[in-house]
């Protein structure tokens, strides 16, 4: 959905007025939140005008990994529904050698956050930060297979997802008995699913149907505590300071993908 | 005239000496045809059991009568797939408006027997049967695949409820707290939650199966359609959606270990088919059919049909004036796949169908799967087909006799009255002519009056799959 175009018309005018005044500094400077919100909930079964890559190598990520480009490195981390990209940020420094992605389903959201790396790679231009990380407008629960290959990804981030507290909306869910075998497809063995949550049944929900999955072990608390992007993961995202604030309890579970099991004879 | 037939199949129960049957589904009704003598064996609904509904019908409905009458006919469900079991003994017939996927027995006399009645819960959109004969597997408009027993008994149905029913009510915990709510909608949803928690005890939802059934897989998108395939002992399920997918999976029990996507697809996909054990011709909404390396998920060819669709309709617009132009350059939506045996040791054909093109196509499969881009294809202009049935010696085509040819709008407004099916020897390699043997076989059940029908409810039964296209959104 995009916003209504007053919105986006008064984002614009803010940013030509910007440029206008100190062009240097406009590129540096951060988006501002208030002209990039959008409803909460995108619906993800419909057709949106998504525009997806149609092969994953069909991409072209020189655009979004410009110091990358000759390195043939692929993405291996995605923030599934990365919303204003928090985790990203938190990530970037910690794991500069992997590329990243957010891919969040809102289009105005996925823009804020492209912005603002923009702005943060300016800002952080002699320290070379944030130029591993990268967002797009995407519909993950439909085109995952569309961006990644088989294998490619060593972490998936499924942070504070649209909880969807109905029951008839139970597949709109980012983890379902069916999706969990698209994320195993897209995962290398080895490779872990990280999750959290405020939502105590949505913890146990997303708990059930990886544990259901036989290409999937749950990581013990002593391989949570051990993993620093568990406590990047409580603290790096939007959702997460929120609970923080709000004195929430947070949830969380890790999961890691197995190999593929041997045909049945 | 009368109702085309939409859906038809073959079958011979007594193995392959014993006699041939068509199965041809018109709208709601389904009839079995003897093909050595043309006799119209069997057919369902049971008509006399139809006349007593209707009386009942009449008797409560009072004032109201004729309304209801007009409802209750319009509310039989059409039958849009047939599928007969590898070894001709059972049918499975889906019907759309009610989402039931029943069984039938085939006698080998034809007889149709009908065994059972499931309810899904989304309208099916592809049927296949386990190579055991064992487990009917069912994709749906919903993206999931569900596996049940082709047999089922109501004991099996008892005992699969009993065990999925939860031991002791759960107490109600809502799904979340005030404290965790992220907006408004969800807030109320939680409000409605604990409200309808007070006012009723927990319910199982609408959705619940209450027959032995499992979820094998599923796509965030419409499945159009699936299959089997085999390759080194090993099976797959096959599976196409509209967001221009074809998944591989690993077949039951290993559903959740996906092998590959093969993905090329500009546009949605239809159909899918098995041409030989290691390639995959698929078609959708592109004006082109692609030809996979399935198991590697390489495509190997993109075989344009562009110009023998035009070819298909210059012909019918010559020949008769009332196909408007815009409709005659609408863009292509596959409507049917099917591969023959060739004969005399010639490679199998591939028949294309597209929705609203007068024409079957076929394709030499020894062309397949090669590096060349130009492919001979036949082009036979016979109206619009609606499917396509083989039998030994000859091949049945359902043409729709309703629709100008070329059109999937206009009705045809001249006397002559069209047969619905036709048949056609085996042979493709000669121009096709018409078996008057055959067709005397067809008489019967060409003059069957099915049912009435009403224009848009037949355009919405027989040429859905254009509606598949994704429009142009004003979405960004
Ligand atoms: C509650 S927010 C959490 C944002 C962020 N992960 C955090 O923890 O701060 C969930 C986000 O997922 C996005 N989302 C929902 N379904 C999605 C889909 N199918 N593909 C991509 N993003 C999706 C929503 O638009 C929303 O921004």
């Amino acid at each position: 959905m995009p916003p209504p175009p007053a919105k986006r018309q008064k984002r614009d005018a803010y940013k030509a007025a910007l440029n206008e005044k100190h062009p240097e500094e406009a590129a540096a400077t951060l988006p501002k939140k208030r002209f990039y919100r959008q409803r909460a909930h995108a619906n993800p079964f419909s057709d949106h005008a998504l525009s997806y890559p149609r092969t994953p190598d069909s991409m072209d990520w020189s655009s979004h990994y410009p110091d990358f480009v000759d390195q043939s490195k692929r993405i291996e981390v995605a923030d599934i529904g990365c919303g204003f990209g928090g985790l990203l940020f938190a990530l970037s420094p910690r794991l500069p050698d992997a590329l990243m992605l957010g891919m969040e389903l809102r289009v105005s959201v996925a823009e804020f956050v492209q912005e603002k790396i923009k702005a943060m790679r300016v800002q952080n231009a002699e320290s070379g930060l944030y130029r591993n990380i990268s967002c797009c407008r995407a519909n993950s629960m439909k085109f995952l297979p569309n961006f990644f290959h088989r294998a490619q990804l060593t972490k998936i981030f499924l942070c504070f997802p649209d909880p969807h507290f109905k029951a008839r909306k139970h597949k709109a869910r980012i983890v379902s008995a069916t999706l969990t075998a698209e994320y195993a497809f897209v995962l290398r063995p080895g490779g872990i699913v990280y999750t959290i949550t405020d939502v105590e049944d949505l913890h146990l929900w997303m708990k059930e149907h990886f544990e259901a999955c036989p290409l999937f072990l749950t990581l013990t608390s002593e391989e949570l505590a051990s993993d620093e992007c568990v406590e990047i993961m409580k603290t790096g995202t939007e959702e997460g300071k929120k609970v923080e604030r709000n004195g929430g309890t947070k949830y969380v579970a890790c999961f890691r993908r197995l190999e593929d099991p041997p045909w049945p004879v | 005239m009368h109702h085309p037939y939409q859906a038809i199949e073959t079958f011979s129960p007594a193995g392959a000496q014993g006699p041939v049957f068509l199965l041809a589904a018109g709208g709601p009704k389904l009839y079995a045809v003897n093909l050595e003598n043309g006799a119209i064996v069997s057919s369902w609904p049971d008509e006399e059991n139809n006349q007593k509904d209707d009386n009942k019908v009449e008797e409560v409905a009072g004032p109201l009568n004729k309304k209801r009458k007009v409802a209750a006919a319009a509310e039989q469900p059409n039958i849009c797939k047939l599928t007969v079991s590898h070894d001709h003994q059972h049918a499975i017939v889906v019907t759309g408006e009610d989402k039931t996927v029943r069984v039938f027995s085939l006698g080998t006399e034809g007889e149709l027997q009908e065994l059972s009645q499931r309810l899904m819960p989304k309208r099916p959109s592809a049927v296949v049967i386990s190579a055991d004969n064992k487990t009917i597997i069912i994709s749906d408009k919903f993206g999931d695949v569900y596996a049940l027993p082709l047999l089922t008994t109501p004991e099996a149905e008892s005992a699969f409820s009993a065990s999925s029913r939860p031991a002791a009510p759960k107490p109600f915990k809502p799904a979340a707290t005030a404290l965790t709510v992220h907006s408004g909608a969800n807030r109320r949803a939680l409000e409605d939650q604990l409200k309808k928690a007070q006012e009723q005890p927990p319910q199982k939802t609408k959705e619940a199966l209450n027959f032995p059934h499992q979820l094998l897989l599923g796509h965030v998108s419409l499945l159009t359609d699936m299959l089997i395939a085999r390759m080194d002992q090993r099976s797959y399920i096959i599976t196409a959606d509209r967001d221009e997918h074809i998944r591989v999976s690993r077949d039951f029990p290993q559903t959740q270990v996906i092998e590959n996507f093969c993905l090329g697809h500009e546009e949605f996909i239809s159909k899918l088919c098995l041409i030989s054990p290691t390639l995959l011709v698929s078609g959708g909404g592109d004006d082109y059919l692609c030809v996979w390396d399935w198991l590697n998920a390489r495509l190997l060819q993109r075989i344009s049909l562009t110009s023998v669709v035009s070819q298909a309709r210059s012909k019918v617009s010559k020949t008769q004036t009332g196909v408007d132009a815009e409709e005659s350059s609408s863009a292509v939506a596959v409507s049917g796949l099917w591969t023959i045996p060739g004969t005399d040791g010639n490679a199998p054909q591939l028949l294309v169908a597209c929705e609203g093109v007068p024409a079957l196509f076929a394709i030499d499969t020894s062309r397949l799967g090669k590096t060349e881009k130009d492919v001979d294809i036949g082009v036979f202009t016979h109206g619009n087909v609606l499917d396509v049935a083989f039998a030994t010696q000859a091949m049945i085509v359902s043409i729709d006799n309703i629709h100008v040819p070329g059109s999937i709008t206009q009705v045809d407004q001249r006397e002559t009255s069209q047969a619905r099916l036709l048949v056609f020897p085996r042979s493709l390699c000669q121009e096709w002519s018409e078996r008057d043997h055959w067709n005397n076989l067809l008489v019967d059940i060409n003059k069957q009056v099915v049912v009435d029908w009403h224009e848009k409810a037949l355009q919405a039964l027989l040429y859905s799959v254009h509606n598949l296209r994704k429009r142009d959104n004003d979405e960004e």
